[in-house]
């Protein structure tokens, strides 16, 4: 026969079990848990799009020039998220901000060599085009 | 091998690191599992030291030097500790395995398995990770060094340039491990069930080592699922929340028992509250609170020549190096604040502890706060010895409040993104002090720990 719990234990380990389902049941379904992610970010948050891009404009932007990111259309608030995720996933670049706390930060435009737009190609061209992939697009400006 | 296994394979230079401490005999009592994960930690604040002493000498990182300067360090912590009289394993709780035993073993294990597949399926990733912890550590990695450059630029100023830099240090030192040109940032995220795993095998031998086996395996199912459900819920993957709570929890896990009051148990609480402030900023409050709250709990059961020293000296050595670097490189002389600190908007109070109970209330309705409260209240006994861990968490929860009192105009957003992961500790506060309160009135201090170093 089981020995009876003591009450501040028998809750302690019935909310455990009650904690643990919890997490359990906000799980995706199986298949998922084990697909392989295309970024660190699919599930949590709206990163994942930008994870993408940036990842990919990394292997085509050289180390040691400078970047900046643009969304289009133009929105300081994306350009700030940009910004930031850029600095993370373009090491060995100086990134520059289109924009800071979601203000626009035009003194740093014309620094680039480099503009990265995520979304459709603008019009006018910021500079000569690298490349065009899903996600976005890669110019690069006369060296001055 | 890809970059990430070989990332995550060389956190194994962690427990090697401070296997010289932990294989001391005072810590036999702890069990192997619980050892390896304090070693573990107990590394990670030794290379991360020697990271910070290595960059403020301007020396470039250079792993296999760092990996045994910080062995040294380890085994030279050894000669602070008295020799053992006997190193004979203690009989009690030698007993099979009960059902309630086994029960709790299946929760743990279930809970770490679930925080395992939510970091693999992308469900639980910190967007910190990617915002200031991640490029910090790619940044130091790249310069071999605390890069202050990087640290100075003043676009780079959302990267908290201040905070604590043990996790940057540990995922630097794994990416120049891996020969890895950056993060891996998917390891990064796995450390968030590795790091859950060491704090249950921690918590589970600590606690073993002054209380009943059932109640320390109780005690460390109810954490493992509250962490591991928070964790998925304010999504701490990768970012130095588990870092910190594996710091926390185990040093309040060491000074709740008996262990406290020896030599021993004062210098791994000393060194788990070393890593608790070089991960992140709250982990200074939660030192004050529990160093200075134990020095008076059991001040009538320690030595006041080695009590103090043992519990506060490897913090201050720890954020010494830290405040030392950023002061010599005209980076930082304290951590940054949010407002001066008498500036406190007390019209704000309501708002904020609403914001905090919505917060909170996100993490499963509430529950990590309130099954452990149940317990209490409803626990048939409570000894004094509840009260210690009981008085942190409510010191650290009047301390949050405080700072949410601060600075921005309306902290709503703020606390929707913090308060869950910083409250985090006190849900864990309140499950030891359940335990705590089940032993006899005193118990903890007159109980001889399981491991033989008594003397204090």
């Amino acid at each position: 026969m089981r020995a009876a719990l003591p009450r501040e234990l028998a809750i302690l380990l019935a909310g455990s079990v009650v904690l643990a389902g919890w997490s359990a049941v906000r799980l995706p379904p199986a298949a998922e848990i084990f697909r392989r992610p295309q970024t660190p970010y699919d599930r949590s948050g709206s990163g994942a799009a930008d994870f993408r891009f940036l990842t990919e404009a990394a292997s085509r932007i050289p180390r040691r020039t400078s970047v900046i990111v643009w969304s289009e259309p133009r929105d300081p608030t994306r350009e700030t998220t940009l910004y930031i995720s850029a600095v993370a996933l373009l090491p060995g670049r100086r990134v520059l901000p289109a924009a800071q706390w979601n203000i626009p930060t035009p003194e740093w435009e014309a620094e680039a060599q480099y503009v990265l737009v995520f979304g459709p190609s603008p019009h006018p061209s910021p500079g000569e085009s690298v490349a065009v992939f899903p996600g976005g697009s890669i110019f690069r400006r006369p060296s001055r | 091998m890809s970059a990430g296994a070989l990332w995550l394979a060389s956190l194994t230079a962690f427990p090697a690191a401070g296997a010289p401490l932990l294989a001391h005999r005072a810590f036999r009592g702890y069990g192997l599992a619980a050892r390896l994960a304090l070693a573990a930690a107990c590394g990670a604040v030794a290379v991360s030291w020697t990271m910070n002493v290595a960059s403020l000498a301007g020396w470039p990182w250079r792993l296999p030097l760092v990996l045994l300067a910080a062995l040294a360090e380890c085994f030279a912590l050894r000669f602070l500790l008295p020799r053992s009289p006997s190193g004979a394993e203690p009989s009690f709780d030698r007993g099979p395995v009960t059902f309630w035993e086994r029960a709790a073993v299946a929760v743990t294990l279930a809970a770490i398995t679930i925080a395992a597949a939510a970091t693999l399926s992308t469900s639980a990733t910190s967007p910190d990770l990617l915002l200031f912890w991640g490029p910090k550590a790619g940044a130091f990695a790249a310069a071999r060094g605390l890069d202050a450059a990087y640290l100075g630029d003043p676009l780079l100023r959302y990267q908290h340039l201040s905070y604590p830099p043990l996790v940057p240090n540990v995922y630097a030192f794994a990416t120049i491990a891996a020969g890895a040109g950056r993060l891996p940032w998917m390891a990064a995220a796995a450390t968030f069930p590795l790091l859950l795993a060491a704090t249950a095998a921690g918590l589970a031998g600590v606690l073993r080592n002054s209380f009943s086996r059932r109640d320390a395996w109780i005690a460390t199912a109810a954490i493992t699922a509250a962490l591991g459900l928070l964790g998925e819920v304010f999504d701490v993957a990768g970012n130095a929340d588990p870092t910190l709570l594996l710091f926390e929890t185990l040093a309040a896990a060491i000074l709740v028992g008996s262990a406290g009051t020896t030599r021993a148990g004062q210098l791994l609480a000393g060194m788990l509250f070393a890593g608790a402030v070089a991960a992140k900023v709250e982990g200074l409050p939660f030192v004050a609170a529990a160093g200075v709250l134990f020095l008076f709990a059991r001040r009538r059961s320690i030595s006041w020549r080695h009590a103090p020293v043992f519990l506060f000296g490897p913090a201050l050595l720890s954020l010494g190096g830290w405040f030392a670097f950023g002061r010599v490189r005209g980076l930082f002389r304290a951590y940054e604040t949010y407002g001066p600190t008498l500036e406190v908007y007390l019209e704000r109070l309501g708002p904020v502890l609403s914001g905090i109970a919505k917060a909170l209330g996100a993490g499963g309705a509430g529950l990590p706060w309130l099954l452990p409260i149940a317990a209490l209240l409803f626990a048939r006994r409570r000894s004094r010895a509840a009260l210690y861990p009981a008085a942190i968490a409510f010191i650290l929860s009047a301390f949050f409040v405080f700072t949410y009192l601060h600075g921005a105009p309306d902290p709503a957003l703020w606390i929707d993104w913090s308060a869950g992961r910083i409250f985090s500790i006190v849900s864990v506060l309140l499950t030891l002090a359940v335990i705590a309160g089940r032993a006899r009135a005193g118990a903890a201090e007159e109980t001889p720990p399981r491991s033989p170093a008594t003397e204090r």
